[in-house]
């Protein structure tokens, strides 16, 4: 599978891909995916706060998220998320263990940049990534959820770019925050304290016995919230926010007159110029447009920028496909 | 022994019942997820013997064939208690009495253990006791009877419902067993026990039979006894009348809030000091103080150096002595300064009735007190005293509720007739000041009122104005000596239980026999044989423990060679065996007047590790060669075998080395140690070391055969005792320098940390003003020569009173581990030592066996023990040891003082005349004065039921002397004569001594 290919095979697979109608080794159409398979929760890492794995044809990934506590300062008062991509030295034998790094250097950039993009680049107040950090919030200012997205490439058998972020979605869309309450200490109120303290004359404050100890259990608001609590141990906790509009990545592999979709390892080495689209979609319901999110070219080939346009289009419209196809499997409205 | 257990396969395809997640916050703030797998069998076995189902290795304690004990299960029954039942009810279900068959589910055991370990500590002891019929049945693993958890349903809900299947299985379980061996035989009935209504309600419609406890009882067979054991508030008609009455506290806030109030440092957190003169006055801080005169108590805290105060009953919020709570601090405006009246709390509640929770008898004395001290504060506002931070208590951390020694309140009896069972409630009143009364009911009332009791408290509602508790045991009569020893002993958590087969299977198997095998034997091995030595020991009258001896003796080069020999222990005890761990637990001996609770079994401690005289015994000598002028050359430390020549007592010694006609070598040798110990002695003073006193007194029996006393006498000191005491002190210092340079990190150490200044403030204060003397606590050094100073010409015992007052300034001294303190903390303040261990003692303390076993690889005699490499592991053990060693004090001091009252007793058996004594006044209030009468070496307390004048800025209170003479003024060091009487107060049946001031002023009439 993993074989470099020689000009001659290159040549074979890039002409029946261009002849009419086109022809994929598979049988495959131009635009059709391959099986996936879609694994997720307990059975894949139990310990993981959420987990998938997800594979098509011989392509492998498996991705965890793991939520941790941690202390905030008071200008980043939201949670944060760390990626890293680990790609098991069997996925790419034939590569030296720098070239390996690189590529686990470049996946893991890739996805760092799309889930948590720096301040100044985050212009739009609703976007996936502000809101579900909201949701990683235990207490402003103090404590989030740190969420720590580890992805593993198990083996690559083309187009790992699209099962990656598969692996990753499903993972993310598995995932459960616990449920916290914020836990303050009320300082009880001014009055019956000073008559605690003795008031002359009998004359006697008539502050309610009960007042004195108004607490103050309150989720997420106290903003002198000190400490916070599970609200149920045992309780898996709550989706996160805007999970539906986690982004997915649609790779076309671009030949002069037309592009495919889930390239194998082999069309992959073919096919001069890859293109990966990264899409998010608020819901799939309402035919509101997907937000754009990133963009890669990858190959060594050109492509003219009007092309370019009509490309993105179209990527849109087979990221809608894969995200509905995969909301119906995650159960997600 | 091979046990078959089959394994059976993980079935597939249902993770949910086979795992169980769940999210668990650690101390440090971060949230983990816990997974745990089980694996459902069909083959966990019931525990019925007559069971042909289970298959099991195990005895099975349950029968078929057990009495029908109860009237509403004739044919016999099996009770499964819940959670709550062993959380509430522990007293009744270990009570000999309650001798129903037990089935005790897993899922209860773990609820149990997950809310407190020492009931779970108790229910395991009772699962082993082997005369309760008792079987635990691991529900959880069973698979008909395992339970998941549903959505939505509390994690409480889940376990009732767990227990509740578990019921229900054994009850068709049983009908099998029944149906297989014969039909006709009435099947005996099980029987859920529980406390909660909804609990039960679920049960029959599940129909599982569910019965409360107290009705269970009712129907037993020694249900007037057992009724007593329940705990306070069970059943089902309370929760009605709770609802009724009024919160007289304040609710205390959840642990969750208190932990956020005390990070966000909103909140403090300390321990309670109820104030026994006064005990509405309590403080809290890095120490919170209470007392009682108007509900006072302090509390320590980290956050400020002073105690912080707690005054009245609503700011005390049911805190208790010994509690560690969360305080708040008022505002500094609102700080006061401690209370200066007494209150009694016998009188200030003398009103309060047992059966009504809000009698606000109390309340008007409360309230007067109140309003006096604020008027108080607001009269002298221009000189009032220096302020303590005063504050209130929010809640409690973790309650020290355990036994309490108690005898009943009479006057709370409603009927006292002997014959009467009804049900009472009535006042248990602790037989520490300290101490709140306790709300108990019994029917055994008229039986229980002339005897000791011990009472444990369940519960202190919001609604209720005292604790509430059950009677637990009955110790004997009030005043017997037995009955006041035992309850000497539980009171101050001393364990004085024979020692068990298992620590006696830890001793030599000779036994009595044993002696130091012939030479060539292992234990010769790196031993030295000092049995030609002239040692001897020098110890108290009548010592059976000797675990020290000493020598001397005089070198060519013109230097001595002095050597200490102490027992080796830790050739006996050896690390980990069950004797180890139990020394360790009790962590010293006890000496109460007339017994002794020993450490160790008293093969060891009274023979095999006692250096008697002329016998052969092991040893663990530190031998020094000293310069005349006692500078130590060198010193090396080495196990030995000795056989000491003679064992002296402190007079002995004496009058041997005062006899200039005795020029036997012996007599030199104690010459010659005697001369060192004044050098060694001389050396420490220099260096700053504290003379302090600290009033002994010792009580003299009638015989030696009788313990009844006759009389007290001070302690003597011969010069003796301070030769045996500076060389131990030379051996503990060495010893310590070697295992501090060997072992930096674990080494047993002790230290005596010097006191925060502000603890002399009113005691310098006090000389200033009153005697123009100042008091130098700079240092331990510039203490001692300022002390040296604090004569009066005209009082000789002002110089001993000083100091007794001083040492009360004083931090205690502790043990620690040398990894876990600063360098710089290590040294010993009273001693003046840098550094300085416990080394000389270890059959009856137990720091000094971990020194021995440390000294002992220090030396490469025996390699260390891998825990004390630990610096956790030493740490826990010298917190207990620290602990035990002050319980062990106070017990010995309450034992003096119990004997004292009966010598007083004895001396003046006339109630009317008492003995008069000489005291001297030690503190002031604006109603009355503390006195300490140093002959007696006890403190007592002089109240005027009137008012008089008090100066609070010149201690000082002014009495009137009838209607011609002048009024006295008595101020702190005065001279008074008191007459000491012992009372049995009528209503408390507490053996009070009573003083009374008979001159300057008789104070009678006040």
């Amino acid at each position: 599978m993993a074989t470099l290919l020689s000009r001659a095979e290159k040549s074979y697979i890039i002409t029946s891909l261009t002849s009419k109608p086109p022809l994929r080794h598979d049988g495959r159409g131009p635009v059709d995916y391959r099986l996936i398979g879609l694994a997720r929760g307990d059975s894949v890492a139990p310990l993981a706060n959420g987990s998938a794995k997800i594979r098509v044809g011989g392509t492998e990934v498996v991705a965890a998220v793991r939520l941790e506590v941690e202390d905030i300062d008071l200008e980043l008062d939201e949670g944060r998320m760390r990626c890293n991509v680990t790609c098991s030295p069997a996925a790419y034998p034939h590569l030296s263990a720098n070239q390996q790094d690189d590529i686990q250097k470049d996946l893991t950039s890739l996805l760092q940049s799309t889930f948590s993009p720096t301040k100044s680049h985050d212009s739009n107040g609703d976007s996936f990534t502000s809101v579900m950090s909201k949701s990683l919030t235990i207490l402003p200012g103090r404590k989030a959820w740190t969420m720590y997205l580890d992805a593993v490439v198990l083996s690559d058998a083309g187009n790992v770019h699209d099962v990656l972020f598969l692996a990753c979605r499903a993972a993310i869309c598995d995932t459960r925050v616990p449920r916290t309450r914020a836990v303050e200490y009320a300082q009880p109120s001014k009055g019956s304290s000073t008559r605690r303290a003795g008031e002359t004359g009998g004359e006697m404050d008539v502050e309610e016995e009960a007042d004195i100890w108004k607490t103050a259990v309150q989720s997420k608001r106290a903003a002198r919230a000190a400490d916070f609590e599970l609200e149920d141990t045992a309780d898996e906790g709550g989706w996160l926010e805007g999970r539906e509009r986690c982004p997915v990545a649609v790779t076309l592999n671009v030949l002069p007159t037309m592009h495919i979709l889930d390239a194998t390892h082999a069309e992959e080495q073919a096919v001069p110029l890859k293109l990966v689209l990264i899409y998010s979609f608020a819901t799939i319901s309402t035919q509101k447009e997907g937000e754009f999110m990133g963009m890669r070219l990858l190959g060594p080939g050109q492509v003219p920028m009007a092309y370019l346009s009509g490309l993105i289009q179209e990527g849109e419209t087979y990221a809608k496909q894969l995200v509905s196809a995969l909301n119906v499997q995650m159960e997600i409205k | 022994m091979a046990t078959v257990i089959a394994m059976r396969k993980r079935p597939r395809g249902d993770p949910a019942l086979i795992q169980r997640k769940f999210f668990k916050k650690t101390a440090k703030g971060k949230v983990i997820k816990v997974l745990r797998e089980r694996y459902l069998r069909d083959d966990i076995p019931c525990g019925i013997n007559e069971c042909p189902y289970c298959i099991t290795q195990q005895s099975r304690p349950l029968s078929l064939a057990v009495a029908a004990r109860h009237s509403d299960y004739p044919a016999g029954h099996y009770v499964i208690p819940d959670t709550n039942i062993f959380l509430n009810q522990m007293d009744l279900m270990e009570s000999p009495l309650f001798d129903a068959p037990l089935i005790v589910l897993q899922t209860v055991l773990e609820e149990v253990r997950h809310r407190s370990i020492p009931l779970h500590n108790r229910l395991k002891s009772l699962l082993r006791s082997e005369d309760r019929p008792c079987f635990v049945f691991y529900n959880e693993y069973r698979e008909d009877t395992a339970v998941q958890r549903k959505d939505d349903e509390s994690p409480n809900d889940m376990n009732d419902r767990a227990i509740r299947s578990a019921v229900a299985w054994y009850r068709h379980h049983i009908g099998q067993i029944s149906s297989a061996r014969n039909k006709g035989q009435p099947v005996p009935r099980i029987v859920l026990l529980t406390d909660d209504v909804a609990n039960r309600r679920h049960a029959q419609t599940e129909g599982v039979e569910a019965v409360s406890v107290s009705h269970y009882v009712q129907g037993s067979k020694n249900s007037a006894l057992l009724l007593d054991l329940l705990a306070a508030g069970a059943g089902d008609g309370d929760q009605g009348d709770k609802a009724k009455s009024s919160a007289i506290y304040p609710e205390h806030m959840s642990s969750i809030m208190i932990n956020a109030g005390i990070k966000a440092g909103q909140l403090q957190q300390g321990h309670f000091n109820a104030n026994d003169y006064n005990y509405l006055e309590a403080s809290t801080a890095p120490q919170i103080y209470s007392t009682i005169d108007t509900f006072k108590g302090t509390v320590r805290v980290a956050a400020f150096p002073k105690p912080v105060l707690v005054v009245g009953r609503q700011n005390m919020n049911r805190a208790m002595h010994g509690d560690i709570v969360a305080i708040e601090v008022f505002p500094e405006t609102e700080w006061r300064s401690p209370a200066d009246a007494v209150v009694d709390q016998d009188e200030a509640l003398k009103n309060d009735d047992a059966d009504d929770t809000e009698a606000e008898g109390g309340d008007d004395l409360e309230a007067q007190e109140e309003a006096r001290i604020a008027t108080k504060l607001r009269d002298g506002s221009g000189k009032v005293k220096e302020e303590s931070p005063t504050g209130r208590i929010v809640g409690i951390i973790k309650r020290n509720w355990r036994t309490y020694v108690c005898h009943l309140d009479p006057a709370s009896l409603s009927s006292s007739s002997e014959t009467s069972t009804s049900v009472q409630a009535v006042f248990a009143i602790p037989t520490s000041a300290l101490l709140p009364r306790i709300r108990m009911r019994t029917r055994q009332a008229p039986q229980l009122l002339d005897q000791k009791i011990l009472v444990t408290i369940d519960r202190w509602d919001s609604t209720s104005r005292y604790p509430e508790g059950h009677f637990v045991r009955s110790l004997g009569k009030v005043g017997g000596k037995e009955a006041e020893q035992e309850a000497l002993l539980v009171e101050y958590g001393v364990a004085y239980g024979a020692f068990g087969k298992a620590i006696q299977d830890c001793l030599p198997p000779e036994g009595d026999s044993w002696v130091v095998p012939p030479k060539g034997h292992d234990i010769w091995k790196d031993r030295e044989d000092l049995r030609d030595v002239l040692i001897c020991s020098i110890d108290p009258p009548g010592c059976q423990d000797i675990d020290d001896a000493l020598h001397a003796r005089a070198l060519p080069n013109g230097n001595i060679e002095a050597g200490v020999h102490i027992a080796d222990v830790s050739h006996f005890v050896h690390a980990e065996t069950p004797m180890d761990s139990e020394a360790a637990a009790r962590g010293t001996t006890v000496y109460l007047v007339d017994k002794r609770i020993d450490m160790l079994p008293s093969l060891l401690g009274t023979n095999l590790c006692s250096l008697r005289p002329h016998v052969e015994r092991l040893a663990f000598s530190v031998i020094w060669e000293l310069t005349p002028e006692a500078k130590i050359v060198n010193v090396r430390f080495t196990k030995s075998v000795i056989a000491s020549k003679s064992a002296f007592t402190y007079e002995e010694a004496q009058i041997r080395k005062d006899d200039q006609s005795l020029k036997d070598p012996l007599t030199q040798s104690i010459r010659l140690l005697n001369s060192l110990a004044r050098n060694l002695r001389e050396g420490r003073m220099r260096a700053g070391a504290l003379n302090l006193a600290s009033p002994e007194v010792k009580i003299q029996m009638e015989s030696s055969e009788s313990s009844d006393p006759i009389d007290v006498k001070q302690k003597e000191q011969l010069e003796t005792n301070s030769l045996v005491e500076e060389f131990m002190l030379l051996a503990n210092i060495s010893v310590a320098k070697k295992i501090q340079e060997t072992f930096p990190l674990t080494a047993v150490l002790r230290r005596h940390m010097p006191p925060p200044t502000t603890n002399f403030e009113t005691l310098k204060d006090i000389l200033m003003k009153i005697k123009g003397l100042k008091l130098d606590v700079s240092s331990s050094g510039a203490l001692a020569s300022s002390l040296d100073l604090c004569v009066d010409s005209n009082e000789p015992a002002f110089n001993t009173l000083v100091r007794i007052m001083a040492t009360r300034c004083m931090l205690s001294a502790e043990y620690f581990c040398s990894g876990n303190v600063p360098r710089d903390t290590f040294g010993h303040y009273g001693l003046a030592s840098p550094i300085y261990t416990h080394f000389t003692s270890p059959i009856r303390r137990y720091a000094d066996v971990l020194v021995h076993r440390q000294l002992s690889a220090a030396i490469n005699h025996a390699p260390l023990h891998a825990s004390l490499h630990s610096k956790d592991y030493v740490e826990r053990i010298l917190n207990n040891v620290n602990r035990r060693h002050r319980m062990a004090q106070m017990a010995s001091r309450a034992s003096i003082e119990f004997y004292v009252g009966l010598a007083i007793q004895s001396r003046a058996p006339n109630e009317a005349g008492g003995v008069r004594e000489e005291a001297y006044v030690i503190r002031t209030f604006r109603n009355g004065i503390a006195v300490f009468v140093s002959r007696l070496g006890i403190e007592g307390l002089v109240t005027f039921k009137h008012e008089i004048e008090y100066d609070a800025e010149a201690y000082a209170v002014t009495l009137p002397n009838g209607k011609k003479q002048k009024p006295v003024s008595l101020a702190v060091f005065d001279k008074v004569t008191v007459k000491i009487t012992v009372e049995k107060d009528t209503t408390t049946q507490r053996g009070k001594v009573r003083m009374v001031l008979v001159s300057p002023v008789n104070s009678e009439a006040l």
